[in-house]
């Protein structure tokens, strides 16, 4: 028996050892790295609508204790704009006379770790080479969701750092809905701590059990019965405008929120568009107006919206 | 007595309805003021030309035009409210319409999904933005949005 034994152990370590590196396991570490790596770099970003399509240029600054300066450079009704933000929130700073007269708040980034968690689940990553950005030399990932038909990711990611030197977002169709690249880096500079400084404004939202909402609003909220695979509620709240208040649900796969709106004001099919934003599906479930959006297949949003009970 | 008050009396004088007492008064100031003297002869004058114009002729059914007339408002009285509509109607219906509009306007306003949408849609921003691989774009997408508000 014992001869079986050590040629088993040496087989299996062997067979360990010559695995190929697992294309998820680099994006991981590339995307821990980025954290640790401070950069100034100037970004451009481009919003694709029907119509044509929206640029913006920013200066990003990160920190490696993760705090994150973006300032606006253009299109002109952005310059001036400075956004930060760390790990437990931050603020839109306008310029001084900017549109937004008082410092807007950001929501903490307290979900990004279950967001990590869920991507690292439910996200199948598959490596498709090397490119080089900016001079520098970059893996490129395809991000896709791996049980629902939705929107996937391409990642431009620094081999020596962990940067994403360019991110690009698509619809469950293939469109182009954004791109997001790099057109020039610094690495390791020397910041002002100052600039980082954020002014703490707004609070943490809550999430609110079933019965803490019931007796809110004054009405029973409907929850999904059905939650696509690999998706997972991760908050619920009330929701209010002026006239009216709603339940907002919030789930994700990690890659892609769904964000479902129930109301049990009456309403019609929203007859207004918003280009660049992803649609809208109405419903009528049981009495209440039911929206629901994110960037997945519309399929998936209507079976989620009839699971209401 | 003031030329103010002289002149009132002068057209009661010409038509003969002053006391003694008053009449009296009248003269000793006419006799002492020029400027009332004037309007007194002034007023003297048109008296005595209304008298010599003709004593305009009754029309010959004048009488049962009138009764008649008379009889007709008996038989149907005109409320007094009526009365007042037809004399200040666009006075009293302008404030009346103004207000009829504004309750319309407060209880009949529809649901504004318009705002209701940017609200859920900036929410649901608000939480793309905690997505670890799109969170810059996030951030620019909320600037957006809420520049719109």
């Amino acid at each position: 028996m014992k001869k079986f034994v050590i040629p088993i152990i040496l087989i299996l370590a062997f067979a360990i050892a010559s695995l190929p590196s697992d294309s998820f396991s680099l994006l991981r570490q590339y995307l821990e790295k980025e954290e640790k790596t401070s950069y100034m770099g100037k970004q451009i970003h481009i919003l694709y609508t029907p119509k044509g399509y929206h640029k913006f240029e920013v200066i990003v600054k990160h920190d490696s204790s993760d705090k994150t300066r973006l300032e606006f450079l253009s299109p002109p009704f952005f310059s001036g704009y400075v956004m930060v933000w760390d790990e437990e929130g931050g603020a839109v700073i306008p310029p001084r006379r900017g549109r937004m007269p008082f410092h807007h708040p950001l929501p903490p980034r307290y979900l990004m770790d279950i967001q990590l968690d869920l991507i690292w689940k439910n996200a199948k990553v598959t490596q498709l080479g090397e490119e080089k950005i900016v001079g520098r030399k970059a893996n490129v990932f395809l991000i896709k969701p791996a049980y629902v038909k939705g929107g996937y990711f391409k990642l431009w990611v620094d081999k020596e750092t962990g940067i994403r030197l360019r991110t690009e977002r698509y619809s469950p169709s293939g469109q182009l809905l954004f791109s997001l690249s790099f057109v020039s880096l610094q690495l390791n500079p020397s910041f002002n701590k100052r600039e980082f400084d954020i002014p703490r404004i707004g609070q943490k939202p809550k999430n609110y059990s079933k019965e803490e909402l019931e007796r809110l609003l004054r009405f029973r909220p409907l929850f999904p019965t059905f939650i696509p695979p690999g998706y997972k509620i991760v908050h619920q709240r009330p929701f209010f405008t002026r006239k009216q208040k709603g339940v907002l649900i919030h789930l994700t796969d990690g890659l892609n929120p769904i964000t479902i709106l129930e109301t049990p004001t009456p309403h019609r099919h929203p007859a207004i568009s918003f280009p660049s934003q992803p649609e809208i599906v109405f419903l009528n479930i049981q009495g209440y107006s039911v929206f629901l959006t994110g960037n997945v297949d519309r399929e998936v949003l209507e079976k989620v919206g009839r699971s209401l009970k | 007595m003031n030329c103010k008050k002289a002149r009132f009396l002068c057209s009661q004088l010409l038509d003969d309805r002053l006391n003694e007492r008053a009449k009296r008064a009248l003269l000793s100031h006419l006799s002492n003021c020029p400027h009332c003297q004037s309007f007194y002869r002034q007023a003297k004058k048109i008296k005595e030309m209304t008298h010599s114009l003709p004593t305009p002729e009754l029309s010959p059914n004048f009488n049962e035009v009138v009764m008649y007339r008379i009889e007709r408002s008996r038989a149907s009285p005109q409320p007094r409210f009526v009365f007042l509509l037809k004399r200040k109607l666009a006075l009293f219906l302008l404030p009346l319409v103004l207000l009829a509009s504004t309750l319309i306007f407060l209880f009949h306003r529809k649901p504004d999904e318009t705002e209701l949408l940017r609200s859920y849609r900036r929410e649901h921003f608000i939480y793309t933005l905690q997505n670890p691989l799109i969170s810059a774009d996030s951030a620019v997408k909320m600037l957006l949005i809420s520049s719109e508000e």
